[in-house]
């Protein structure tokens, strides 16, 4: 069998032939040379080339890419029995407790016997307790109480503070909402007892949400929207497409809670009168249409005024006028702002300078709110109050009314940290020229736990020449709360 | 063999190989992926998990509705927890037409009051956690370029791998600089995505860890998103939907604001 290898005698016949090839062409040497020579540069062009150097570029890019990929982890889930996650139930309570104190940095030390407001203002246990009850054919019912006590009176000396102001401020336990609410047909529903109906699209200034009086004992401190009370009502709903019509009579007459005689936030060098409770009935109707992009609402109603007028019926009393009131409020969306507008118009109002007259009063509001900012707000808010055919009498205590009452509110909210962390500036003003007086407040709020959040701020107060506002300037207080939320 | 021949060979072995034309193209993928049966009439339940960079935890409870009404698409969120924001209520209308601007509702229960929301500010986060409105809507694909980069696989499953460049409206909205999604070749179900954030040099990464088949829709049941930075993990959100249910027969008044102002029916704790 012939061996698979080369014998010696082929290897040398090759080697003779290409020796023989040489001995014939003895420029071939030369001519290797000179292709790989004419050929580099060819290659180099295609190590050039676009293509060639996609290639490699996109082989460093891969790297880059494949970097990039390790960011995706394999950790498993948490295990989490579903079963026990979510239960239907027919009943749900919540609520909260806070511990919120204040203290006040820019009152000046009294004369004696009179109240010293520095320092300490407030060492307040608030709870909250709601209890919603899930009836039977989509019906519900809901109730609330809250209650607080403030030590602050205690730790500083009660004596030092009126009768009127530790009734008010040192401690209260009371009801709030209590209301029954389903549907009676398809396209109608009641909700009949204490509750909240707010009107209006604006968030810092009330022209037409004048159905829930205000609690004004600590204004400035909370925003406006924890400040309305329930009353006790009966509401129709009608929906028609879109739009909503309701009906309301209102069952119950209650009017804003104002700042006590004693309190820092009260003017009065004497004892608030007694108010009187007014007879007649109050009802309210609204239609609601919201479309695409845009809303408008139409209000009417016959109601008493929250902030009452002075009366002299054997004494100083004070009383609130029967109004009759007529308004609108319209949102507009257009990319990241929202328009909103407000004009009420209101026919009764009553002054202790012209007792057998009743006046008019026209209120409007513009405002704006910018949302082009990742969780961010921020809004502008301008309104203002003009009585028609106003009277210069009514300027004279204790009216100390004005043809016209400019309101300017602006308002910056921001949430951070996913969440976490709370940004929240208010500032609002009377006045066209900004000296009416008002209040500028920052806060910032920090949720440790889902269920607990510390909040801390100051709030800066200043006089103007609105007669509620004259004398607040050194109202400044530095306040910090913390809550348990359930 | 001849020097010459090696020089061709190798000058052959140089030129780009064309690529293997693909049946579809990046655009047409992503077509797919938009048309994909997500399914109608949809109740479900989420749970989501916030965990920052320390491991501290946090929980959101959602239970969510959802309708397809021809190309727009409905929906109905009820916060049940934390509590500070238990029976918040979120209802959207997000028009199938790229000129209509969405319509968006908060009901906010401590204020009594439905907010309307300015709604091309998507960038927001949802909830505190790191999914967007952005990432929540449907996107107009023609705001983007699109590209195969390669095929590759996952857990098994061969995936396209394509960037997803946006002009300048689509980084307004969304906040991202460019996207890589690996779609799913059989299902076109985003299995992944890596986003380029415009701040901060972070990107955010959308990992599907459960797939499920449920009424013959593929549903992602279980993902994780997560923000990083360099090899830094700066926050993660995990997100599981359960009790998912289609083709509900839902009360055709749901989608309003008289039912965010009302609430769900019963208490889901």
């Amino acid at each position: 069998m012939p061996s698979k290898h080369k014998t010696t005698k082929q290897l040398s016949r090759n080697i003779k032939q290409k020796t023989g090839i040489a001995q014939s062409y003895p420029w071939y040497p030369l001519l290797r040379i000179l292709i790989f020579l004419f050929f580099l540069p060819i290659f180099s062009l295609i190590l050039q080339d676009p293509a060639l150097s996609k290639e490699i570029e996109r082989e460093n890019s891969e790297s880059e890419l494949e970097s990039i990929l390790e960011g995706f982890d394999d950790e498993s889930s948490e295990i989490i029995d579903r079963h026990k996650l979510i239960k239907e139930r027919v009943w749900d309570f919540s609520g909260f407790l806070t511990l919120g104190s204040s203290y006040n940095y820019s009152h000046k030390a009294p004369l004696p016997g009179k109240t010293d407001y520095r320092g300490l203002s407030r060492l307040r246990i608030k709870f909250f307790l709601g209890l919603d009850l899930f009836l039977p054919f989509q019906w519900k019912s809901k109730i609330t109480g809250d209650g607080f006590y403030d030590f602050a009176y205690q730790i500083k000396g009660r004596s030092q503070f009126t009768k009127e102001l530790l009734d008010q401020q040192e401690k209260e336990f009371k009801l709030g909402e209590g209301y029954v609410q389903g549907n009676l047909f398809s396209n109608l529903d009641l909700k009949i007892g204490r509750q909240m109906v707010v009107w209006g699209k604006s968030d810092n200034i009330r022209i037409t949400d004048i159905l829930n009086p205000l609690d004004n004992r600590d204004p400035g401190m909370v925003d406006i929207e924890n400040l309305r009370l329930p009353v006790a009502m009966s509401m129709l709903n009608y929906y028609l497409g879109s739009w909503d019509l309701s009906v309301i009579l209102i069952l119950e007459k209650r009017f804003d809670k104002n700042p006590a005689f004693g309190s820092d936030f009260n003017s009065l060098s004497f004892p608030t009168p007694e108010e009187k409770k007014p007879d007649g009935t109050e009802y309210a109707v609204a239609l609601n249409g919201i479309f695409s992009g845009w809303d408008i609402a139409i209000y009417g109603a016959r109601v008493f005024e929250n902030k009452p007028h002075f009366v002299m019926e054997n004494g100083l009393k004070l009383n609130h006028s029967q109004l009759w009131m007529g308004g609108f409020a319209t949102n507009l969306v257009y990319n990241n702002f929202l328009f909103k507008t407000e004009g009420a118009w209101f026919y009764g109002l009553k002054f202790f300078n012209l007792p057998s007259k009743k006046k008019s009063r026209y209120d409007a509001l513009v405002g704006i709110e910018f949302q082009g900012f990742a969780n961010q707000v921020i809004s502008f808010e301008l309104a203002n109050q003009h009585i028609l055919k106003f009277k210069n009498v009514l300027k004279k205590m204790p009216d100390f009314a004005k043809e016209n009452e400019f309101q300017t509110a602006i308002r910056y909210s921001g949430d951070f940290k996913h969440d976490r962390l709370h940004l929240l500036f208010l500032a609002s003003i009377f006045g066209i020229k900004f000296d009416g007086g008002g209040f500028q407040r920052i806060s910032l709020e920090y949720d440790l736990y889902d269920s607990l959040s510390i909040t801390c701020g100051v709030i800066n107060y200043d006089s103007g020449n609105l007669a509620l506002l004259r004398n607040i300037g050194n109202n400044d207080r530095a306040f910090f709360d913390i809550k348990y939320s359930f | 063999m001849p020097i010459f021949i090696v020089y061709v060979i190798l000058l052959v072995c140089s030129l780009p190989i064309a690529r293997s034309a693909n049946a579809l193209s990046a655009h047409e993928i992503m077509q797919k992926v938009q048309d994909r049966d997500d399914g109608n009439n949809e109740a479900s339940k989420m749970e989501m998990i916030l965990i920052n960079k320390k491991g501290n935890k946090r929980v959101r409870k959602i239970s969510s509705f959802a309708k397809d009404i021809g190309k727009d698409t409905v929906r109905l969120h009820f916060f049940l927890h934390p509590a500070d924001v238990k029976n918040t209520g979120f209802l959207t209308y997000d028009y199938g037409d790229p000129e209509r601007e969405d319509d968006q509702w908060l009901y906010l229960p401590a204020l009594y009051k439905t907010k309307r929301i300015a709604t091309n500010m998507k960038r927001s986060s949802f909830m505190g956690s790191d999914l967007t409105y952005a990432d929540m809507t449907s996107r107009v694909l023609d705001d983007y370029e699109f590209k195969i980069i390669k095929e590759n696989e996952i857990k098994g499953e061969k995936v396209w791998m394509i960037l997803a460049s946006p002009n300048k409206k689509a980084i307004h909205e969304t906040g991202y600089t460019k996207s890589i999604l690996f779609i799913r070749q059989d299902n076109f179900v985003v299995l992944r995505a890596i986003h380029w954030l415009n701040k901060g040099g972070k990107l955010k990464y959308y990992d599907v860890k459960k797939l499920e088949l449920i009424d013959n829709i593929w549903v992602a049941t279980e993902t994780h998103i997560s923000i990083r930075k360099g090899k830094k993990k700066l926050h993660k959100t995990i997100l599981q939907l359960y009790d998912i249910k289609f083709n509900q027969k839902f009360d055709k008044n749901l989608f309003t604001i008289r039912q965010l102002e009302n609430g769900l029916k019963g208490y889901f704790q």
